[in-house]
Formats: C-alpha cells, sequence, structure tokens
C-alpha cells in the first residue's frame, strides 16, 4: 500500500527502485526460463488428427452399395438395374485396389500403435531419467558430506594419535623409572643393557620420516646411484666371494640396485625402522653398528665398502676407525665409496647441511681424500657430478676450478670419495 | 508437417506481431512440426510501395518450392495472404488498416483526401476479397479483427486469441506510486492521453512510459510543455526482466490505444494480477476489461482518465482486488498456444 503521507515523489528514484528490484530478481527469472525450456509436448491432437484421416479413408474404402446421389442430377436418370450393373463392373475393377487401401490403412493403424507404445516408453523414460538425476544428485550430495566428516575426523586423529604416542612414550619412560627402585629384585645387569640398548633408537622413526621428507623419493635416489655401477664392474667385486658391504644402508636403495645388477651385497645399518622396511622388502640387512661389525669381519673378506650419507654423521675419531677397518677387511684392489653432501657448494656449505640434526661435520672433499690417501688408499680422488645428457657423470676433484662466484654455486650438492686397497 | 508460415516484416520495428510470428513457429517445432518463417520487407507508404508488396505477394506461389511441397501454409499479415498455395489458411493479425476502420479518421488523413488513396483503397478491398477466399480457412486475432472483416470485406472468421510472451514469468507485488504504459510511441496508442492526464489527477502519483517510436520527440516536449518533468517519465525500451517488474510494481496499467486489434498490454496487466484503464474505443481490449471489476473504461478524454487513476489510487484496496480478478478472468479464458494449434490444423 502506497503510504499516502508522501506527497512528493521522486520518479527517478521510483525507478532505480523497481530496476534494482528486478535485479535482484533475474537470477530467479533466468533459472525459471531454464526449466521451462523442456518442452511437454502433447502428441494426442496429432494421434487424434492421424485417426480421423485413417477413418475417412476406411470409409470411402467401403465396397459401393448405392450409386452416388450427384449423378442423379443429370438429366438422364439410370434405369435400376443399369445402375446395378456399373456398380458391379466398378467393383470388380477396383476389387484390388480395395485390397490395397485396406492393407495401408491397416498397417498405418499398427504404426500408430507402435507410436503410441513409443510415446508412453518415451514418457516412461523421461521419468525414470529425472528421478535417477534426482538420486544422483541427492547421492553426490550426500557423499561429499560424508567426505567432508571423514576428513575432518582423519586430520583430528591423526593429530590425536600423534599426541597420544608422545604422551605414552613420556610415560613408559617415567613408569620406568619410577617402576625401578620399586621391583623386588633390581634389574639384571643383561635386563639393564637391553634397555639401555633401545634407548638410542628412539628416534627412529623420526628419522625415517626425515629421510623421506629431504633425501628424495626411493626412485629418485636410485637413479643417483647408476654412476657408481661402472666402479662395481670394473673392480671385478660383487661375487660371493668378493661381496660388497653397504654401511647404513637406509632404505636399500643401492642394494637393490646392485641385486638388480647381480651382485653380491648385504647392508647394515642401526635404524631400525629402516632394517624393518629392508626386510619386508627382502633385502638381507643385519643389525649392527658399522665399526663394531668389521671389527667383527676377517681379513680380505670384501670386495668394497661403501657407505652413502653416512660418514658426515661420524665423529672424526670414529671415521678414522672406519678406515682402518675397511682398509683392514678389503681384498686388494677392492674399493671403497663413501658419499656425503658437498660443502663446497655453497648452498649445502651454508646451510642445507645443517638440517640434518644428525650431521656432525661438513667433510671437505680435499680433506678425506688426503686422509684415504694417509690411510693407505691408492687413487683416492673426490668426485662431483655433472649432468651430461640428463645422465650423471663422475667429475674428478682436482679437475674443478673454482675461481667465479658461479662455480660455488653450480658445483654438484653431493660429492663422494673413491679409493682402492693396494 | 511441413508448415509455412507467410507474413510480412517492417525492418527494426518491435512489436505485437513479432511476438505472434516466433511464438507459432516455436511451438509447432516442440510439436514437431517442420516449420518456416517466411517474410518480405513491408512498407506502409507511398502508396506505389503498397501496391508493389501487393504484387509479389500475389506472383508468389508456394506450391513450387524447389521440389519440396509444403502441407499448410498459414498467412499472418496483409499482404502475405494473397500468395498462392492449395492449403493457405489465413491467421489475419490486421488488414492494411488505413484503408478500412481508419479511413476518414485523423489517423489517415493524407491518404482519405485523395485520388491515389481511393485507388488503393477499392484495389485493395477488390484483392483481399478474392485471395481470402481461396483460403481453405480464416481466422482473426481477435473478435475485433473478425468484425472489421464482416463490416468491410462481408467475410466471416473465427476469432482465435494466442498467450502473450513470458506468459508464465509475470508477478504481482505490491503497488507502487505509478502507472505503467509500455507500448510503441506511436499516435495510434496515444500515449498523449496518459501525459494530459496527469495534468489533471490529485493523487500523488507518477506515470512511466516505456518503449519507443516515432512519437518520441512530441511527447518529450509535451511532458516539458506541461510542466510534468517530474510526474511522467518516458524510459525507453526496456529488457523482458524489467517489463515484468515495472508491471508487478505499478498501482495500474494504462492502455488507451485507439481501436487495438488484440493488444498484449491488457492481457499482461491481467496476468501481473494488476487493474487496467483503457478507453471506450479501444478496440479489443474492451472484450477483456469489465469496468468496475478488472479495471476501469473511460472516455478518451485527459479529465476521464485522471479522475480513474485518483479512483485507483484513492481506493488501493479496490484496485488491488480487481488485479486479482482480472487474473482470474484472463486464467478463464483458456487463452494457450495448445488451443491455437487446435483450430490452426485440425
Amino acid at each position: 500500500m502506497i503510504e499516502s503521507n508522501n506527497s512528493e515523489i521522486n520518479v527517478d528514484q521510483l525507478i532505480k527502485k523497481i530496476r534494482e528490484e528486478v535485479a535482484r530478481r533475474q537470477p530467479i527469472l533466468e533459472r525459471n526460463l531454464e526449466t521451462i525450456k523442456v518442452p511437454s509436448v502433447n502428441h494426442t491432437l496429432t494421434i487424434n488428427h492421424i485417426e480421423n484421416l485413417l477413418h475417412n479413408a476406411q470409409l470411402k474404402s467401403q465396397v459401393r452399395t448405392e450409386f452416388p446421389q450427384k449423378l442423379n442430377r443429370f438429366p438422364f436418370s439410370l434405369s435400376q438395374p443399369l445402375q446395378k450393373l456399373a456398380l458391379q463392373l466398378y467393383s470388380f475393377l477396383f476389387k484390388e485396389q480395395r485390397a490395397i487401401n485396406f492393407s495401408l490403412i491397416e498397417a498405418i493403424r499398427e504404426s500408430l500403435t507402435l507410436n503410441r507404445k513409443l510415446i508412453d516408453q518415451v514418457m516412461d523414460l523421461q521419468g525414470q531419467v529425472k528421478e535417477i538425476s534426482a538420486y544422483l544428485t541427492a547421492t553426490e550430495k550426500h557423499l561429499n558430506e560424508q567426505l567432508q566428516a571423514m576428513d575432518e575426523r582423519y586430520i583430528k586423529n591423526d593429530s590425536y594419535l600423534k599426541n597420544d604416542l608422545t604422551q605414552q612414550k613420556r610415560l613408559i619412560t617415567l613408569f620406568l623409572e619410577a617402576a625401578r627402585p620399586r621391583l623386588p629384585e633390581p634389574f639384571s645387569a643383561e635386563q639393564l643393557q637391553t634397555l639401555r640398548n633401545e634407548e638410542p633408537h628412539q628416534l627412529d622413526a623420526l628419522y625415517v620420516a626425515f629421510e623421506d621428507q629431504f633425501r628424495g623419493s626411493r626412485e629418485e635416489v636410485r637413479n643417483t646411484l647408476n654412476v657408481y655401477l661402472p666402479l662395481i664392474e670394473d673392480a671385478k667385486v660383487g661375487t660371493p666371494e668378493s661381496p660388497i658391504l653397504d654401511v647404513g644402508c637406509g632404505r636399500g636403495e643401492w642394494l637393490e640396485l646392485l641385486r638388480k645388477s647381480g651382485y653380491s651385497a648385504r647392508g647394515i645399518d642401526i635404524n631400525k625402522v629402516m632394517l624393518e622396511q629392508c626386510h619386508t622388502i627382502g633385502f638381507e640387512v643385519i643389525e649392527a653398528e658399522a665399526i663394531a661389525y668389521l671389527q667383527d669381519l676377517p681379513d680380505s673378506s670384501l670386495g668394497a665398502v661403501t657407505g652413502f650419507h653416512i660418514i658426515e654423521h661420524l665423529p672424526f675419531a670414529v671415521l678414522m676407525k672406519l678406515f682402518d677397518e675397511t682398509m683392514r677387511v678389503l681384498q686388494p684392489g677392492g674399493l671403497i665409496i663413501f658419499e656425503t653432501p658437498n660443502p663446497r657448494n655453497l648452498f649445502v656449505g651454508s646451510g642445507d647441511f645443517y638440517r640434518d640434526p644428525t650431521h656432525v661435520n661438513p667433510i671437505h672433499p680435499d680433506t678425506i681424500a688426503y686422509i684415504a690417501s694417509l690411510k693407505g688408499f691408492i687413487n683416492a680422488e673426490s668426485y662431483f657430478f655433472a649432468e651430461q645428457d640428463n645422465r650423471s657423470q663422475l667429475l674428478a676433484s682436482s679437475n674443478v676450478k673454482f675461481d667465479t662466484l658461479e662455480s660455488y654455486l653450480s658445483i654438484s650438492r653431493d660429492f663422494a670419495l673413491i679409493g682402492y686397497k693396494p | 508437417m511441413r508448415i509455412a508460415i507467410a507474413t510480412v516484416q517492417v525492418p527494426f520495428i518491435r512489436g505485437g506481431a513479432d511476438n505472434h510470428t516466433t511464438g507459432l513457429a516455436n511451438f509447432l517445432c516442440e510439436l514437431g512440426h517442420e516449420v518456416e518463417i517466411i517474410s518480405m520487407p513491408f512498407r506502409f507508404s507511398p502508396v506505389s510501395e503498397v501496391l508493389r508488396s501487393m504484387k509479389i505477394w500475389e506472383s508468389e506461389n508456394f506450391g513450387n518450392m524447389n521440389g519440396y511441397s509444403i502441407d499448410l501454409v498459414i498467412c499472418l499479415q496483409f499482404p502475405s495472404f494473397y500468395l498462392k498455395h492449395d492449403h493457405k489458411i489465413a491467421w489475419i493479425i490486421h488488414q492494411y488498416r488505413p484503408v478500412y476502420e481508419l479511413w476518414n479518421t485523423s489517423f489517415s488523413k493524407t491518404l482519405s483526401h485523395n485520388n491515389e488513396g481511393e485507388m488503393l483503397r477499392e484495389e485493395i478491398i477488390k484483392s483481399d476479397n478474392i485471395s481470402l477466399k481461396q483460403c481453405k480457412k480464416i481466422l482473426a486475432n481477435s473478435k475485433t479483427v473478425a468484425a472489421r472483416l464482416w463490416r468491410f470485406n462481408n467475410i466471416r472468421s473465427i476469432p482465435l486469441y494466442h498467450p502473450p510472451k513470458l506468459t508464465t514469468h509475470f508477478y504481482n507485488e505490491p503497488a507502487q506510486p505509478y502507472i505503467f504504459y509500455p507500448s510503441r510511441l506511436e499516435s495510434l496508442k496515444r500515449q498523449e492521453l496518459l501525459i494530459k492526464a496527469m495534468s489533471f489527477v490529485e493523487s500523488p502519483i507518477t506515470a512511466i512510459l516505456a518503449g519507443d517510436g516515432g512519437r518520441r520527440k512530441d511527447l518529450q516536449s509535451l511532458i516539458e510543455q506541461l510542466y510534468l518533468n517530474q510526474r511522467v517519465r518516458l524510459i525507453g525500451r526496456i529488457t523482458d526482466a524489467e517489463l515484468l517488474g515495472f508491471y508487478a510494481h505499478c498501482l495500474g496499467i494504462f492502455f488507451g490505444a485507439y481501436d487495438e486489434d488484440y493488444g498484449y498490454i491488457t492481457l499482461e496487466a491481467m496476468l501481473a494480477a494488476k487493474p487496467v484503464i483503457i478507453c471506450t474505443d479501444s478496440g479489443e481490449p474492451l472484450e477483456f476489461v469489465v469496468t468496475g471489476q478488472t479495471g476501469l473504461v473511460v472516455e478518451p478524454e485527459p479529465e476521464a482518465i485522471a479522475q480513474a487513476i485518483d479512483q485507483l489510487y484513492f481506493n488501493q484496496k479496490a484496485a488491488a482486488e480487481m488485479g486479482k480478478a482480472g487474473l482470474e478472468r484472463y486464467q478463464s479464458l483458456n487463452i494457450s498456444w495448445e488451443n491455437v494449434v487446435q483450430k490452426l490444423l485440425y
């Protein structure tokens, strides 16, 4: 209702108001237009029309029993017998045509019935399609809702489990400490040892997660390792008599590559989670600490000792021991391959090396090559990696000049020490 | 069925005839018929052009269409029904009005006062009579058109109504203080009646006129002359959505055309459930508007129209009731394309 006290009307405002209202309404109108596009075609009209035509046709094609009225208008009128004769003649002459007419009418009738059935079926199908599409829409909505709920639940569970695990760890430690003095008998030395042995493994899972995050996928790692295979081949090691030992085999990529190439190899590691992974895949891996393991081996029992991203985790004194023990257990002509981050690369040296909290010291390629030769290895040399035709190649460090800033940036992020037992 | 719809076109001018033609063609297509709209340009003047157009249509034989046989030809406008075809029917929107009911009126002054006009008149009446009698069926757009055919040509025809465009989209909203008049701005539509009336109204109300046409300048200067700038506004052509909106919100519709053939505006106002003010000489709208019940029928005088507008304003409840009654009346008329096709084809 228009307010009656509103004596001053602004026609422009009025027009604007209506236009705004129309604009608000527009989407609704468009949707309506869309739905109306599906025509509800009424076929009954057409069918009735066809039926009428057929009806007429049938009436006309009956046998004529009477003489057409029109002919009576002629000045002469045919006598009754003559009319009869004419009709008979007509009937005889068009007998065949009548038969054809009847057949045709019958055929059209039947096709009409068929049409009607088809229309019914189409309507039925349309109905079904509508139902199905409504059902699909509902299902989709339902599934989306469920997925969303599941996502939320999953995230909640995940963080709950993580937190709970940390909490359990803490509780067990507390419990062990509290339980120790209250036990009727103190732990035996053996039991204490077992417990102590397990202590360093607390971080195993964390380190695996770390490796997965930063070292690259299994596939990527295996591809970069291809570069060492020719060395193994040239040294003619990796036979059952001269097996290869991979120290700190980790997820076992190198072992996998060697095995595939037909070499005899085994690995050792101290990370229980990684060992478990290797066992699952079916590699021969031993839980052992490098130095202790090597110390137990007889002299000249290995063809090669390899270690990828191991030596930077060792204190200097242990590293020295590693060289000594390796020299002892290698057969003459056997070789060492130790890959480690390259601190000459500016990114690695200035920061990336320290991403791994278990890294001890960056190792300079010159230093390690010098140490190797001091320890009695011959042809000891550090190698960088160079990409050529999409393949990694070894590049002797003595051939690389670091005379521009660019060379510090482009040099490979890892290097490998390679040396041979005389 | 293969159906040709024959009509004429007046390029760049849109009116009811376009809706009529396309609406019919679309519906026939939906029913599965093969439909073609066949049209030619038409010029209202000079006389020689009208005669030329008649000759061209008369020489058209639709029996021969490059080997395609047409089952039915529906002729809509003068002079398309002059064409030759064994199964042509006419559904006449209107004849050439200047020589019939507009003859000797102010709407055809020039023509009715010279020999050339007289000659054209005779020629058209003669040719209309001949060609319409060739039709298998003669239908008229409205009772008004049917009555003219009977009066001037002594030809009987069946009045057949069809629905306006957007029939299902009209809606109703509470009244705002304006009277709405959407139509082409030309003399037969008599927009000036509403404009003049606006200087007599007592109620605080405005008038909004939509549409464009040859008389726009004249009407605008009339508004200025009467100092009605703040009361009357010509808003030009509007979109369908806007049209529906302006119908929905108005207090009422004015439709004061002279002797309208059919007039969608009355029907659209009814669909929007709004009261309609028409004049006693408005033609077919008189068939739809029941005065005092679905609208008001008044003399074509500004004062009378102003009174009617005030009546709507000061009795708004009654006005809204009239609108509702109009919608009910529309629904009772059974105006639909289904109905049209049944009458045309069978």
